[in-house]
């Protein structure tokens, strides 16, 4: 088969992972070879559907004995099959890095043999990279489900981050959309990489030389609209995996169906509003301070797709509000819709030198149109807020569903279209 | 202090980042608030002023004056190289805050409350931000002698940002990155770097070379979109079209017309031969 066309058909079987970062690596260019590592990652180019490339996404293979339903290259799916070899993938990485068309190599593959041989495929990959190109460039493997951690091992030695993406929340969805996968073995594998990447930072203080596994750490996805277990479940899996695995990322994918299945929701339209809530929800918890209960709760199970999830929470909690931007602490700062990271940190900055005026906010950063209604300066409020519904309608950023009219604020939104309503209770994975 | 009495005190500011550094160090402890004039080896202070002789400004002057001025504030030190690098002539800006700063503390230019911390800030972000958005962006091919050539057309004069980034990325790889701008180009071939200008640096830009690479990673780009998910508005958004002139897998027109190399040496005032 041609390069160009095999190159088209295993670029277009990856492009349903959303994972494309290139950050959290400094590796260093080795001596006579070529690339480096670019901490904060670059963007080399966007498609037309909004997305960052900066990797060369692909999959080794899109053969697979797997028949999850969601994927379209499940083993049912009648699709025409690739592979690559080694060579081509080494040839193709290093062409396009010259030319700066990416930072490196994003590697998967469908599962078409044992998971150990597909495994060490994608090593034999990043080895020739490494020792024999000495290319010090970006490298993103995928942990192919069911190999064996001396091999997850091997793979992190190479690989800047490693990623298995768990693709349903909970084990009952996974036993019915992906029944030859196993979320005990997914989640056994982030353990792994999770606990491995902190003996080998363990090692790297003390010891000059010690090899770094996975040094931009692992990341996971999560396929968004497949499956009825709502935002809450969803949030509060991302929030442990953060906690007791150390994950980078999450990432979350709306749903796209690929072919009929009477296992999968019928929708006309990938959940996009839903996808971006959790990555706010997301963006909440890791740089916010926010938890997941806070976020989300039993009364509050599905994220607002008219408000953010930041707004929501603070229009739940007005006894909270208004915050004294004179005298608040950073933290209390954050949580004010309309405040960021970097205008939190203005407003500090700004009150050492006693200067702090309501005019300046909007020149620091601050998103007035929502702040105003949730700060004060020196105790005075910057803007009497009107009756809780008006303020809601005010500060929606999309309308509301159209099945979720109500006159109070923080009235639980009616669940996505689409999601069937399950009768059962979901099982949640028990983390070891 | 008067137009006469800063000539005596500075250097004539040739435009140069050198000479920058060296008046904001001056700045940092003089008495009085400088007036800043345009740079020029002639420039004079007013029709009724006498020329003024021009102080001797040695390199060790210059370095030390560096040193200085990053001791002080690290970053006022980046906001100059940012600054000398902007096209917007902001300079005046940072050496009206460098001698406030130098009266009340580097913590002076983290305070967004004053209109010229923000309006410097912001001059400088741009650049920044068009250094970080070019380090993505540049596109390089492969010539037949085997150099690797970017075209460029940068909004700020920020080649010498570029340099540092793409010689640590490349490696023993020789190639060159030409702002079509300003008719300048750095060409780097291991170890030594040298610069060009004007007919010289046209000389270091792509050819119509054949290759196969660009036409891969054409099948790629179009490959990886899900059309699903289609969303162009916000593709334009995070890469505004001035940029895709020269992306091979955006500089396609509905002719199938090639990339405008041929173009290349147009933008420098000459037809192409």
């Amino acid at each position: 088969m041609d390069l160009g066309v095999k190159l088209s058909l295993l670029a277009a079987a990856a492009r349903y992972d959303a994972s494309c970062a290139s950050s959290g690596s400094s590796r260093v260019p080795a001596p006579g070879g070529l690339g480096a590592g670019c901490p904060a990652g670059v963007c080399h180019s966007w498609t037309g559907d909004g997305r960052c490339i900066s990797l060369l996404k692909l999959l080794y293979s899109n053969a697979c004995r797997n028949d999850c339903a969601y994927c379209a290259c499940r083993s049912s799916a009648d699709v025409e099959r690739a592979s690559f070899t080694a060579e081509e993938l080494v040839r193709l990485t290093i062409g396009f890095y010259r030319r700066n068309y990416i930072e490196g190599l994003f590697l998967s593959s469908g599962i078409f043999s044992d998971p150990d041989i597909v495994m060490e495929r994608l090593i034999e990959v990043a080895r020739l990279l490494r020792e024999r190109e000495g290319f010090s460039g970006y490298i993103h493997l995928k942990a192919i489900p069911g190999c064996g951690e001396r091999l997850l091992r091997r793979a992190g030695l190479y690989a800047d981050r490693l990623s298995a993406n768990i693709e349903l929340p909970t084990a009952t969805s996974l036993a019915k959309l992906a029944p030859q996968k196993s979320g005990k073995e997914i989640l056994g594998a982030m353990r792994f990489m999770g606990e491995t990447e902190r003996e080998t930072k363990d090692d790297a203080r003390r010891l000059r030389f010690a090899p770094r596994f996975a040094p931009a750490g692992q990341s996971t996805q999560l396929v968004v609209g497949a499956s009825p277990e709502p935002d809450r479940t969803i949030v509060s899996l991302a929030e442990a995996l953060y906690r007791r695995y150390g994950l980078r990322r999450v990432y979350y994918s709306a749903f796209i169906p690929v072919a009929p299945d009477a296992r999968l929701p019928a929708i006309s339209s990938p959940p996009l509003v839903r996808e971006h809530r959790l990555y706010q929800a997301d963006w909440l918890m890791r740089c916010y301070g926010f938890a997941a209960g806070e976020l989300l709760d039993e009364a509050e199970p599905v994220l607002a797709t008219d408000i953010d999830p930041k707004t929501a929470w603070a229009l739940r909690h007005p006894e909270l509000f208004p915050v004294d931007a004179a005298s608040a602490d950073y933290d209390r700062l954050l949580r004010v819709p309309g405040v960021g990271v970097m205008g939190a940190s203005r407003i500090i900055a700004a009150r050492r030198s006693g200067r702090l005026r309501p005019e300046d906010l909007a020149r620091m950063g601050i998103v007035m149109k929502r702040a105003r209604w949730f700060l004060s300066i020196r105790g005075r409020a910057l803007a009497a807020p009107p009756p809780p519904e008006r303020l809601r309608r005010f500060l929606a950023d999309r309308p509301p569903p159209a099945s979720s009219v109500t006159d109070s604020v923080g009235a639980r939104p009616a669940a996505p279209r689409g999601i069937a309503a399950s009768g059962e209770r979901q099982l949640e994975f028990e983390f070891a | 202090m008067s137009p006469a009495n800063f000539l005596r005190a500075y250097p004539s500011y040739d435009g140069s980042l050198d000479t920058l550094v060296l008046i904001l160090r001056r700045a940092l402890d003089a008495d009085e608030r400088p007036d800043f004039l345009p740079c020029g080896e002639d420039a004079q202070p007013s029709l009724f002023d006498e020329p003024v002789a021009r102080q001797a400004s040695t390199g060790e002057e210059m370095s030390e004056a560096a040193r200085y001025l990053r001791a002080f504030s690290g970053l006022l030190f980046d906001l100059a190289i940012r600054a000398w690098m902007s096209s917007e002539g902001v300079e005046d800006l940072l050496i009206d805050l460098a001698f406030q700063a130098g009266r009340e503390g580097p913590e002076l230019l983290e305070d967004y409350s004053i209109p010229q911390v923000r309006a410097l800030r912001a001059a400088c972000q741009r650049v920044e931000r068009e250094i970080h958005r070019l380090e993505g962006l540049a596109r390089f091919s492969l010539r037949r002698d085997g150099l690797y050539s970017a075209p460029l057309e940068p909004d700020h004069n920020i080649l010498a940002a570029l340099l540092p980034h793409f010689r640590r990325r490349f490696g023993a790889q020789p190639f060159a990155i030409v702002d079509l701008r300003r008719c300048l180009a750095l060409e780097s071939r291991g170890d030594q770097v040298r610069a060009h200008s004007g007919a010289e640096a046209r000389s270091l830009l792509p050819d119509d070379a054949d290759d196969g690479a660009l036409l891969l990673w054409r099948r790629y780009f179009d490959a990886t979109e899900n059309p699903a998910r289609r969303n162009p508005a916000l593709q334009r958004r995070l890469m505004p079209a001035r940029y895709w002139k020269y992306l091979p897998e955006l500089a396609r027109s509905t002719s199938g017309r090639e990339p405008p190399s041929a173009d290349y040496p147009k933008l420098c005032g000459e037809t192409r031969l």
